[in-house]
């Protein structure tokens, strides 16, 4: 633990992006819990009179075509990206990791049969997959969460079919074996916790793409809907007016979208560093 | 190894796609069964009665039960039959066929332009460690693959067509004062050019720039990635090592030693390209009213046109396979170690 | 005696790495006539492949050149250009290496690897390119050469491909061979017939060739001339039998000892007490006294050199045998 912890000031010292990505992740946690109670107006209150104001001292982002606070809705938004995000990564990550384990472990049809169902998976272009399954499922919000929980699902199972695999012959897991532990007890308890730190840099690089995803989702009008304030979806409404020169409504959210996946990636590949030095690029 | 025993692996690899492709069918399948509600319902429209939804019911095969359904979609599908959109009237494979060429002329000069860029940018990065190229490409690479494209393209328009005016207004394949060319091809840059009429070239490429670059940005986060990691791999191997105690020329060391085995990895790599650009081009087609299969889907699925929705992600995903296939059967060719050691 | 082929002098090099600067050559000299043999004996890391690749002018570009010269057929290798040193590789100068079949190109087969040295370094159209490579084949005594040239380094046996390497290495018929561990990885037969190879064809062209190994006994078998390298040092440098009847240096002697002889039982080898030092930071004048059970203070004092003692062999230390 100590040697994790000296590990740590290093990454973070060594390497100011990583401290960077770090701050980034604190800002939009915040606002994501306490963006409500912190914005200077209501994000859903329209005033015709104020209608595509550009950026000034009042509106920092200016206002969008019903009036409404640009730079509220952004702020307000971050709760809604980043649960839809979490929640499907969560999913993606416990069925799918439950699935490349049991997999790895028992080898023989259950593995045939994980390898077969993620091999169908990614055959399709992953996002029209998930347009795909939105448009079956229903247009709602939920069905974007497990449209995205799905297509992710193949990352998860594989990164923790493999990893049960290379320690199901190793040394501490035969010495379990011999003290007496039936195998599902021998899987929890003994393999299944020493494959975390692998699937968790998975977690961090995939969060940026979840965002993605579902954002894209919402900007071809699925899930979310109008006057819910969601990064994608305003985007998408204020799309219309970039040829007319009001920036502000499409270019903001985006930046925001741009500056949650960022801080994804960057640390991603800092826990990537801080988990597994040798790997580092 | 003859070119004889080349072609059954190529063979081969053409079988190994046989699963991917029923795996498709089969989910396809189910997305439609599993749609909510009753469809029929929705086909008959609101003011339908009891008697009207049963008939639309009985044309549909609803009726029949789920093997007899799975028959009549493969049977179907093997005539290519994809039904009918409910929104354009037209038969769904007539949409897909006819909107295609537009959407594989925008992917295709974007894959180029993602090649063209990342290429030399990850071999430059990977010959010169440290140094400004290599850190231009770290941040393109983390930057790249944080943009969303529909933001990229936003960007793009607003700041070539709205403040610069260098670009045409983002409507579509081809500026209205245009005549569309002759189609032999259907990738109106290339039936313009057959043509011979330049001036027609000029406008369809001018369309084709942004929504172009855009697609290629997101994607050459991946390649660039790749090529700079596979690249540095390779250059630090023996046989690199060999080749310059034996003299050679940088250039022969860096592109027929070294470059053609980095291939290898840049290859695999691209599969996992193809899926993001097929998937973006959807997002991209939106931005700036590309008439491809991607806004033909868009437009499908707000009025849950399932239809077209289910023959868009089918061609889709056909289309997926094929390039994977190809990427297969390049690094057949390339690598001779294929196939021998199973 | 004529001037020697491959002359080092004095040469230093250094690797600047983040953990500190690693002095892997320190004023190391040695020369390498036609005809001869010279085998450079050590541990691995005491500097044998360093002063090769230097000799090449294909040092890592972390390593840095901090003094002394290389003359290489009247060429000063250190100050030449990149351009030059280029003809120079596979023309005057050879080397192969150490596990054949990573050292060859995967996808190229190994003839076009073997045409690309001699259509670098020679005036040849196809045609007489795979005439030259044919010839090159039947020279390293590979079976079937007409049959092997088109063959991929995958599909050969390590033992071909070390004939494959030095077929390439020596098709340009250059004066000078660098072998750096031609046999490590390959079976015990196979490593004699490697070693008889290069023996035959060094002396068969006249060639100057300096064997990499830290296989005392190979040396003795195959060289004219040994030097011993410990931790970036040369500590002797005599003839293959003047070594043998009598080593001056601790090291040299140790070495003999760890190494297994055809008479004698296993007992008899000893292994040498501790572990090259770390050559980062500050290091005593003889690397070697860390682990010398002839140490004593004289040893400490600075400015040891590498000094003739008796016709042809070189020595650095100060408490010989």
């Amino acid at each position: 633990m100590r040697e994790f912890l000296k590990h740590l000031k290093y990454i973070l010292t060594e390497n100011p992006v990583t401290l960077f990505a770090g701050a980034l992740f604190v800002l939009l946690v915040l606002a994501a819990l306490f963006g409500p109670f912190l914005v200077p107006y209501d994000p859903m209150q329209s005033n015709s009179a104020l209608s595509l104001k550009p950026p000034s001292l009042d509106h920092w982002f200016g206002t969008d075509q019903l009036g409404r606070d640009v730079f509220s809705r952004i702020i307000v938004a971050t709760r809604l990206d980043l649960a839809i995000a979490v929640s499907a990564v969560a999913i993606s990550f416990v069925i799918g990791s439950l699935l490349g384990s049991l997999a790895g472990f028992y080898g023989g049809w259950a593995d045939r049969l994980v390898g077969r169902m993620t091999d169908t998976i990614m055959a399709f272009p992953l996002f029209v997959l998930a347009m795909g399954i939105v448009a079956a499922m229903g247009n709602t919000v939920e069905n974007i969460v497990y449209a995205t929980a799905i297509i992710n699902l193949p990352f998860y199972a594989r990164v923790s079919r493999t990893e049960v695999n290379i320690r199901r012959s190793a040394d501490f897991v035969l010495a379990a074996r011999l003290a007496g532990n039936s195998s599902l007890r021998l899987l929890a308890m003994h393999i299944y916790p020493n494959t975390l730190p692998p699937l968790m840099v998975q977690v961090s690089l995939n969060m940026g793409w979840a965002i993605l995803n579902a954002a894209g989702l919402s900007f071809i009008g699925l899930g979310v809907r109008p006057p819910t304030a969601e990064w994608g979806i305003m985007v998408a409404e204020g799309a219309g007016f970039i040829v007319s020169g009001e920036w502000w409504l499409a270019l903001f959210p985006g930046a925001a979208l741009m500056l949650a996946v960022f801080t994804f990636n960057l640390l991603g590949d800092g826990l990537r560093d801080l988990i597994d030095p040798r790997r580092r690029t | 190894m003859d070119g004889n025993d080349k072609l059954k692996m190529i063979l081969g690899r053409l079988l190994q796609a046989i699963p991917s492709i029923i795996g498709i069918v089969i989910v396809t399948f189910v997305l439609t069964r599993a749609l909510p509600g009753d469809p029929a319902v929705y086909f008959a429209g609101p003011a339908a009665d009891e008697k009207s939804i049963q008939e639309i019911r009985v044309s549909l095969g609803l009726d029949k039960s789920w093997p007899e359904q799975f028959w009549i979609y493969i049977t179907d599908l093997a005539t290519g039959n994809l039904g009918v959109s409910v929104s354009t009237g037209l038969p769904v494979a007539e949409e897909l066929t006819r909107r295609l060429p537009a959407s594989l002329e925008l992917t295709f000069l974007a894959l180029l332009f993602s090649l063209a860029v990342a290429l030399p940018l990850g071999v430059a990065a990977a010959t010169r460690p440290n140094t400004w190229v290599d850190q231009l490409c770290r941040v393109v690479v983390t930057a790249g693959v944080s943009l969303p494209v529909f933001f990229t393209g936003l960007f793009m328009v607003y700041l070539f067509y709205y403040i610069l005016g260098v670009a045409p207004p983002p409507l579509g394949r081809l500026d209205i004062i245009f005549l569309s060319p002759p189609p032999i091809t259907n990738f109106y840059t290339i039936d313009a050019l057959l043509d011979g009429d330049f001036e027609t070239f000029g406008a369809a490429l001018a369309q084709l720039i942004l929504p172009a670059i855009t697609l290629g940005i997101f994607t050459l986060a991946p390649l660039a990635r790749m090529t700079r990691a596979a690249m540095l791999q390779v250059l630090s191997s023996d046989f690199i090592r060999t080749a310059r105690a034996s003299g050679l020329r940088r250039s022969t060391v860096l592109y027929v030693y070294a470059f053609r085995n980095a291939l290898l990895p840049i290859l695999t790599t691209l599969g996992m390209v193809f899926s993001f650009m097929l998937g973006s081009n959807v997002l991209v087609e939106k931005v700036f009213a590309w008439p491809g299969i991607g806004s033909f889907a868009i437009e499908a699925l707000i009025v849950s046109d399932y239809a077209a929705v289910q023959g868009f992600v089918l061609a889709m995903a056909i289309l997926y396979v094929l390039l994977n296939l190809t990427i297969d059967i390049a690094y057949t060719l390339i690598d001779p170690r294929v196939g021998l050691d199973g | 005696m004529p001037a020697p082929l491959l002359e080092i002098q004095k040469l230093s090099v250094e690797f600047r790495t983040r953990s500190g600067i690693v002095r892997a050559l320190e004023n190391i000299s040695m020369k390498v006539h036609r005809g001869e043999i010279v085998g450079v004996v050590g541990e691995s890391g005491s500097g044998k492949s360093v002063s090769a690749l230097t000799a090449m002018g294909i040092l890592d570009p972390a390593g840095h050149v901090t003094s002394g010269s290389i003359n290489l057929g009247g060429l000063e290798v250190l100050t030449a250009t990149e351009g030059v040193m280029q003809q120079t590789r596979g023309r005057q100068a050879s080397m192969i290496f150490q596990s054949p079949r990573t050292a060859l190109n995967p996808i190229r087969t190994v003839g076009k690897q073997i045409g690309d040295v001699l259509r670098r370094h020679e005036n040849a159209n196809r045609q007489t390119v795979r005439e030259a490579v044919i010839d090159a084949l039947k020279t390293v005594r590979i079976p079937d050469p007409e049959r092997r040239i088109d063959a991929f380094p995958f599909e050969m046996s390590g033992g071909m491909c070390q004939r494959i390497m030095i077929a390439m290495a020596l098709s340009c018929r250059p004066e000078l061979l660098i072998a750096d561990e031609p046999t490590t990885g390959l079976d015990v037969t196979t490593q004699a017939a490697i070693m008889d190879l290069i023996r035959d064809l060094s002396k068969e062209r006249n060639m100057a060739t300096m064997l990499i190994t830290h296989d005392l006994a190979m040396a003795a078998d195959y060289c004219d001339r040994i030097v011993v390298m410990h931790a970036g040092h040369v500590v002797e440098n005599a003839s293959t039998e003047d070594l043998f009847e009598a080593p001056r240096h601790p090291y040299t002697a140790k070495l003999m000892k760890a190494t297994p002889h055809g008479e004698g039982s296993l007992d008899d080898i000893e292994s040498i007490a501790g572990g090259l030092p770390d050559l980062r930071g500050e290091l005593p004048p003889c690397r070697f006294s860390g682990r010398c059970d002839r140490f004593e203070e004289i040893c400490s004092t600075p400015d040891l050199t590498l000094d003739e003692v008796s016709e042809g062999h070189f020595l650095s230390c100060r408490k010989p045998l």
